[in-house]
């Protein structure tokens, strides 16, 4: 079984290190960041998230389809009496047990056999295969809410854990002993790695490897301190029945051990002192979008020290839309008859696309930062002395391609537009969504739906979501200076956008408080 | 020179026909869209637009809100009074962003209905937010 477990988790490791080499940016913070996320047991929190998420679904379908079955389903109701024993959350999902005349006199006399937490295995398999000797029950169910192999290996890891109980001192000490030895020699390890553009994948491989090695010593340096428990050769940690036995180890097996190797990691990963070392910087991916052919399409390179505001936005699509998805259908619009060279935004926020959560949202970058969006065209502010001053000396070049670029100087092209262009100033973030209400319009004295396309009914924010887009901004401050506001697009044009998202900018400011020591200022309702 | 004024013509003709024919016949799929709706008929409505938007007004009981909603004009035909703007894809000739007001109101709407033309026959297939 340990083996099974630590097996999962190194090919959880080798997995989430293909993909953040893959996707983030080089830096040791990325490295920090991601360790912190990845490598340690969250991974297990989320496999369980997704596994008691697809109970809930479960329950809801066979209880929508149980009101329509002529007979009762002992199976269900059994699986589902168990169930209630096991997550107390799961309580308002599952019917009040029905209780006849009988059943109530009776149950004066009897007392329910109470289900444990280890038997949370046991209810996993019987619905499982309740699943699978009673589809009738789960036929309008998705498919992919069926319980996988996925899910097989989250319950053996949770009930291996759930084995573990800190109630014999020796072992605490010997925990504690280790957390401390292994703390210093990773802060060693960290620290003497140089991570850059060219090494960067190959970095990782080494931290991994010293940090495997490094356990190990401090592991079996711990066991050698408490040979009194056991005879020093035949040491290892080994759970049995709740109890802690002692065993003729196998080579090697000592560091196979690795849940409590990582659950000190990511209490090292807290420690102040990296992280100062290394500020942290959200991690973005980058999509490889197409762009228009056309040679009419154009975009406009400026320099960054331009932009001074952040616009927020909300794509006004499903919240589980990709930013491909988006790109393909900016490609097809066009403004005044200028075709859109590719996705508007600069930066959007996923909560639902490509591994994305609720709880762990994802940003994307959109077009590059160094090239104006065309997010918040329309509206520009005029250009006063201030203005005038800051943008002073300021070139922007525009055409198709770097063959047809044009120079411009900034100041001349916003006196011809009138005055400050939001675009050439901003940096436009958009959250992947719909935060408008639901709206019924009437046309030609037909009702009309409108804003419609979401997944849910709901247009508030998550606060993950919130602090994501915080976080993004902190880091966008600290590249790039003269960034000091934030406004909703709205502020730029006469749109709904961004929806009910216009409720949060305070709080969005309050967060990039909270997170950079930065005030942010909140621009607002100066639309035409 | 008389042929080539012919074929300009020929041309022009041709361009403006299959601009026209594209407008009227998104109209027409707007005021069936609309017929429906105001008619409650879901077979209607499964015929001018896609399954995946189907889902979309579906899942969240967005037609029930649709059906339920008390209109000024209850007994008034819808009869195609209304404003359309449209716009034909850059790349793909088989999209249209269509928006559609009444004729009173001054701005169009910030979603566009993303309208898709297979075989000949225009389906409502998305709505988007897609303004600059």
């Amino acid at each position: 079984m340990r083996k099974g477990i630590s097996i999962i988790l190194i090919t959880l490791q080798l997995l989430s290190f293909q993909s953040f080499a893959d996707s983030a940016a080089p830096n040791c913070a990325d490295l920090l960041n991601w360790v912190y996320r990845e490598f340690t047991i969250s991974n297990l929190d989320k496999s369980y998230d997704r596994l008691m998420g697809k109970f809930l679904i479960s329950i809801y379908h066979a209880q929508e389809k149980r009101k329509s079955l002529p007979e009762q389903n002992l199976k269900l109701e059994d699986a589902m009496r168990r169930l209630q024993k096991i997550d107390k959350s799961l309580i308002p999902h599952l019917p009040a047990k029905k209780k006849t005349r009988w059943g109530r006199f009776t149950s004066l006399f009897t007392r329910e056999r109470i289900v444990n937490k280890t038997e949370f295995s046991k209810v996993y398999q019987e619905w499982k295969q309740l699943q699978k000797s009673s589809p009738q029950l789960f036929g309008k169910m998705d498919k992919k809410y069926l319980f996988d192999d996925w899910d097989d290996k989250t319950l053996s890891l949770l009930s291996e854990l759930s084995k573990i109980e800190f109630n014999n001192q020796e072992y605490k000490n010997r925990l504690e002993q280790l957390a401390k030895k292994l703390k210093v020699k990773k802060i060693e390890i960290l620290r003497n790695q140089k991570f850059t553009e060219d090494n960067f994948e190959q970095s990782i491989e080494n931290v991994n490897e010293a940090l495997m090695e490094g356990m190990n010593e401090a592991y079996q340096d711990i066991l050698s301190n408490f040979s009194h428990v056991c005879s020093p050769d035949d040491l290892a940690l080994h759970m049995e029945q709740n109890q802690i036995v002692c065993e003729v180890p196998q080579q090697g097996t000592s560091v196979k051990d690795l849940q409590i190797q990582l659950t000190d990691l990511a209490n090292l990963i807290n420690e102040t002192g990296l992280l100062e070392k290394a500020p942290s910087v959200e991690p973005i991916v980058i999509p490889e979008y197409e762009t228009n052919p056309d040679p009419k399409a154009t975009y406009c390179k400026r320099p960054t020290e331009m932009v001074t505001t952040i616009v927020l936005h909300h794509t006004g699509t499903q919240k589980d839309m990709s930013p491909l998805n988006i790109n393909n259908h900016h490609i097809e619009r066009s403004t005044n008859g200028e075709p859109w060279y590719m996705i508007s935004y600069n930066y959007l926020i996923s909560e639902a696309f490509d591994g994305a959560t609720a709880k762990t949202p994802k940003i994307f970058q959109g077009r590059a930062p160094e090239i104006k969006g065309a997010h918040a065209g329309g509206y520009t502010a005029p250009l006063n002395e201030d203005d005038l001053s800051f943008y002073k000396g300021f070139k922007i070049q525009c055409g198709h391609d770097e063959n047809s670029m044009v120079e411009k100087d900034a100041i001349s092209q916003m006196n011809q537009a009138g005055g400050i262009s939001g675009n050439l100033v901003s940096f436009g973030i958009a959250l992947l969504g719909n935060y408008d209400p639901v709206s019924i319009d009437e046309i030609d004295g037909a009702p009309v739906p409108n804003a419609h396309n979401r997944s849910d009914l709901k247009s508030v924010p998550s606060d993950a979501m919130l602090t994501k887009t915080a976080k993004l901004i902190c880091d966008l401050k600290n590249k790039y200076k003269n960034v000091k506001s934030i406004a909703p697009h709205q502020y730029f044009r006469d749109t709904e956008c961004p929806g009910a998202l216009l409720l949060y900018l305070g709080e969005i400011a309050t967060k990039v408080k909270d997170d950079c020591d930065f005030e942010l200022q909140v621009l607002g309702k100066v639309a035409k | 020179m008389r042929i080539t004024i012919l074929f300009i013509t020929i041309i022009i003709i041709q361009t403006t026909t299959s601009f026209a024919s594209d407008k009227s016949e998104l109209k027409t799929l707007m005021i069936n869209y609309l017929q429906a709706l105001k008619s409650k008929d879901i077979k209607k409505i499964k015929k001018v637009v896609s399954p995946k938007y189907f889902k979309m007004l579906n899942s969240n009981k967005v037609l029930e809100l649709t059906f339920n909603k008390k209109l000024k004009e209850p007994n008034k035909k819808v009869t195609g009074n209304f404003d359309l703007t449209y716009q034909q894809g850059n790349t793909k000739k088989d999209l249209y962003f269509v928006n559609i007001k009444n004729k009173t109101t001054k701005e169009y709407n910030d979603y566009w209905y993303l309208v898709r033309k297979k075989k000949g026959e225009y389906i409502i297939d998305d709505m988007q937010l897609l303004e600059e």
